[in-house]
């Protein structure tokens, strides 16, 4: 049941041109003073690991926040600030303690882990390191054309052109297809990592640091080619970042997190223009810049 | 820098002889930290900064042959005899590692951990040695660094094993501190913290410091001068407020350009390609292919090291594109 999603084939894969209409519907959509249903709702997300023997930990502590289509919203913080376990609980690869998670205006089950096929339909994940997130063993095009087969029914020609067609949204060549990730340098394995995710034709692309591990080279191509693939498909983002240049870059709101708890929202230039929280202020104070002077803390 | 140099690397080249064909890592070095300057090494990964270092301690596998001169306050590092590099190693230099917890021993005790060096090498004895590690770490703002003293690595967080870390480090009073990407495994307040005592020691004991970095505006930040390295090789060397205002190599230049602003948002000015390994650029210069000033000259020639503006540079074209660099980063 995908009543809310957008009319499209779900059997035959899109063509370009279909792709640009419907990044047209979006853009109007988007528009401010038009209400549009958020795609992704969170809503007193929970999250308390309980380790043997040990005491409670509350790692995501009542965190709320929405997403709308086409949208992009950071969730930003340190290590151990529940970012990426927000991310995996609404990935379905962490089972929240309570809360809800609302994919599409379905409630999804937020006490199970996986949640089949149908769901990893709409959520897709791109993890931070390249080297890891990848089969060693299966080549680049036999990965995509093994997703596209399970997610979908396609004639072989068919599968044939939606793999290059991946490849080449994700800037990598026709050849890169019998490559093993080994052969690939760090920017290209994330662009894999990255059309993996588009090829199922997800509503919302979830990126756990999915730049930190590339160099800064690299890094600027892939944080490109990410703004460019929202503008094009209307896929929205939820991303987790610590680095605050890159969430300036890539998301329109965030989401400042620090112990599990949300300190502060809204729009990612409010947010790091005028922090209003003590703690935002500093995350920024501490990216060194010109005339940067490390502190110690107080 | 009127004073001699305490570390003076000099057409240093690397070359990874157990292999066939024999790989060159790094080519050309050229590089000094005088008493008392911070020296920035920039650079992405596989830009040879690491193995820059590692070589002026001469910690390099011996399937690395090491050529050119690297020399300490007028000793030749790699003319040392095997006591005499013992020597070096534990009186003169101290190095911090990128990620502390696996550069400490798990089944060591901090305390055994920060005085085994000065007490192995009879430079202390041991409950001086523990006393002054203690008063250390109360410098460096650990309050309770006797109970400290008896825990082990694991009870202690990144941040604070990281202090260890330095403190470990200072404890046998170097006069040259190579830290290799000190705190890159750290958040970025922790980051802040941790470099903000690294200076403050540092520039309290009139110590130099060699700096490795991928972080072109957090060593900027702190260092006096700065080296870019790329391939193997130096593209641009000179006062860090210089390169970092107006940087003359397209390399420098796009670093600066590639990083994502706080501030502001733009499309980034992204080079196409990957960074490359020495062993993969021919005979051109290093940054060649993934130029965009790049000419046939560029292409078929090595750039020699050239003084212009202030900073020494390895491009054919500094002079012609000096203008339009600025104008990169500026936009």
């Amino acid at each position: 049941m995908r009543t809310l999603r957008r009319e499209r084939p779900t059997s035959t894969p899109e063509s370009p041109s279909q792709r640009s209409t419907e990044s047209i519907q979006v853009t109007s959509a988007q528009h401010p003073d038009v209400p549009v249903r958020p795609i992704l709702e969170v809503d007193g997300l929970t999250k308390i690991f309980t380790p043997r023997g040990g005491a409670e930990h509350v790692a995501v502590d009542d965190v709320s926040f929405s997403l709308r289509p086409g949208g992009s919203l950071a969730i930003v913080g340190e290590s151990g600030s529940g970012k990426t376990t927000t991310a995996r609980i609404v990935a379905g690869l962490e089972v929240a303690t309570s809360g809800t998670v609302t994919l599409e205006g379905r409630e999804v089950d937020v006490g199970r882990r996986g949640r089949g096929r149908r769901s990893a339909r709409v959520v897709q994940m791109v993890f931070q390191d390249p080297f890891a997130s990848l089969d060693p063993r299966q080549r680049v095009g036999a990965g995509l054309r093994e997703l596209l087969r399970i997610h979908f029914d396609l004639s072989r020609s068919d599968l044939a052109d939606r793999v290059v067609a991946l490849l080449e949204q994700v800037g990598l060549e026709h050849r890169h297809a019998g490559l093993l990730p080994r052969s690939l340098s760090g920017g290209q394995r994330q662009r894999v990592a990255i059309a993996r995710a588009l090829a199922v034709d997800p509503t919302v692309l979830i990126l756990d640091e999915a730049v930190s591990a590339l160099d800064v080279s690299v890094q600027a191509q892939v944080l490109n080619l990410l703004s460019d693939i929202r503008a094009e498909s209307g896929v929205s983002y939820l991303f987790v970042s610590h680095d605050l240049g890159v969430v300036r870059q890539v998301t329109d709101t965030c989401l400042v997190l620090n112990r599990g708890r949300v300190v502060e929202t809204g729009a990612t230039s409010e947010v790091l223009d005028h922090p209003r929280h003590a703690y935002t202020q500093a995350l920024i104070d501490a990216v060194p810049k010109p005339g940067w002077h490390p502190r110690r803390r107080p | 820098m009127n004073s001699p140099p305490l570390l003076d690397i000099r057409r240093l080249h690397l070359e990874l002889t157990g292999s066939r064909p024999v790989r060159t890592l790094v080519e050309d070095v050229t590089l000094s930290v005088s008493p008392g300057e911070s020296v920035g090494l920039v650079g992405e990964s596989g830009s040879g900064k690491t193995l820059t270092v590692k070589a002026a301690m001469r910690l390099l596998p011996s399937t690395i042959t090491a050529t050119g001169a690297i020399d300490f306050d007028g000793r030749s590092v790699l003319e040392m005899s095997r006591r005499g590099l013992a020597r070096y190693r534990s009186t003169d230099v101290a190095m911090i590692h990128q990620d502390p917890r696996a550069h400490t021993n798990p089944l060591r005790t901090v305390g055994d951990f920060l005085v085994e060096g000065v007490v192995a090498t009879k430079q202390m004895k041991r409950d001086e040695a523990i006393e002054r590690a203690c008063a250390l770490l109360g410098e460096m703002g650990i309050d309770d660094a006797p109970r400290r003293m008896h825990q082990y690595p694991h009870q202690l967080s990144g941040g604070l094993l990281q202090r260890v870390m330095i403190a470990m480090s200072l404890l046998h009073e170097p006069r040259l501190v190579l830290a290799d990407e000190p705190t890159t495994a750290l958040d970025v307040t922790v980051q802040s913290e941790v470099m903000a005592i690294l200076v403050e020691q540092v520039r309290g004991r009139g110590l130099g410091m060699l700096f490795i970095t991928h972080d072109l505006d957090l060593a900027a930040a702190i260092t006096d001068t700065l080296v870019v390295m790329y391939a193997g090789t130096v593209v641009e060397r000179g006062p860090a407020p210089v390169l970092y205002r107006n940087p003359r190599h397209p390399y420098t230049a796009a670093l600066l350009a590639s990083r994502p602003s706080t501030t502001q948002v733009k499309r980034l000015v992204s080079v196409p390609g990957r960074p490359a390994a020495a062993h993969e650029v021919g005979i051109g210069c290093v940054f060649a292919a993934r130029c965009p000033f790049a000419t046939d000259l560029c292409r078929d020639e090595r750039p020699a090291e050239r003084d212009i503006g202030g900073r020494t540079v390895a491009c054919h074209r500094a002079e012609e594109i000096g203008s339009e660099l600025e104008r990169d980063v500026v936009a």
